[in-house]
């Protein structure tokens, strides 16, 4: 196989196999919250910031997939 | 890109279109900040009330993460969500399509969607914490590296290059992400997919823009925070 093929192959690749993790943890995280705000509405306030940090910090791992396709794809595919 | 004489290989080209993009996000920025400025009055008007709201929004973020002591860093969190925020949306505006439409071999995106930008961002965090701590606690500051107990000091030491890489990274990549899928929707279907893109794309400007001075925040206050 080419090396330019090969990474053809392994950019999508790489975003796909890297957004199951970011996926699966986004959505516990998310379920978690709407539950808690279903169960204490006035906790809405004080939840939303941690939310969004951790959402910050789980989204990076599927990132770091789509930047290895980025930075893959100007090297070889462009 | 163009070169600039004088410093070595890596730096020595200037991402013209960035700057330029930048550059009119500040002055956006400017004329607004002195619209709102001009006649402040008890009952306020709609500019008023736009500019109290911000305000407003960006203490918030700093009451969430620190209380009362993060006034002492407000202005820099506020400044950096009013930066990225602007700067998100404006690669929301069809530039990209006129350019891509007039061959102008450049790429007019947003400024956050290029690394130097985002990378610039972040080492700025790095220093705001390192000055507030030491502000705080002088040079016992840097005892927080051997805090658990000696053997954790590799693992602090990279905390201080992964905390300013991550930020750089997340802001960088969502941007991106959503110009790059921004132009391939523009190039499959010109007339009505875009627009779909650009919707999901200003929610998303405003998230990233509220994660990266959160998550600033939160390690300013964490790094300038009392010993217990």
């Amino acid at each position: 196989m080419e090396p330019s093929t090969a990474a053809l192959l392994a950019g999508p690749l790489a975003v796909g196999i890297a957004a199951i993790g970011p996926a699966i943890g986004i959505s516990l995280m998310t379920s978690a919250y709407f539950n808690s705000i279903a169960r204490q509405p006035e906790i809405q306030g004080g939840l939303t910031p941690y939310y969004f940090i951790t959402l910050g910090v789980v989204e990076l791992l599927g990132l770091f997939g789509f930047v290895s396709f980025y930075l893959l794809f100007n090297r070889f595919g462009g | 890109m163009i070169e600039v004489g004088g410093l070595p290989a890596p730096f020595n080209h200037v991402n013209v279109d960035t700057l330029i993009m930048a550059w009119i996000a500040m002055a956006l920025i400017l004329v607004i900040a002195f619209l709102v400025r001009q006649n402040l009055k008890v009952y306020p008007t709609k500019l008023q009330t736009f500019g109290e709201s911000v305000y407003d929004l960006t203490r918030s973020i700093t009451m969430a993460t620190a209380g009362s002591r993060g006034d002492a860093f407000l202005f820099f969190i506020g400044s950096l969500f009013i930066f990225i925020l602007t700067a998100n949306l404006l690669g929301q505006l069809p530039l990209r399509f006129i350019q891509m439409m007039s061959g102008y071999p450049g790429e007019l995106i947003a400024p956050t969607g290029d690394f130097n930008t985002t990378a610039a961002l972040a080492i700025f965090t790095l220093i705001m914490y390192f000055y507030f701590g030491i502000r705080k606690k002088g040079l016992k500051y840097f005892k927080h590296y051997v805090q658990p107990s000696p053997f954790f000091l590799p693992v602090n030491l990279v905390e201080d290059v992964t905390r300013p890489f991550s930020l750089m990274l997340r802001l960088y990549a969502n941007i991106l992400v959503g110009e790059i899928l921004a132009m391939v929707a523009f190039s499959i279907m010109p007339y009505v997919l875009p627009v779909v893109v650009i919707f999901l794309e200003l929610f998303v400007a405003f998230v990233q823009a509220y994660i990266f001075s959160i998550l600033s925040s939160v390690y300013i206050a964490l790094l300038s925070a009392e010993d217990h």
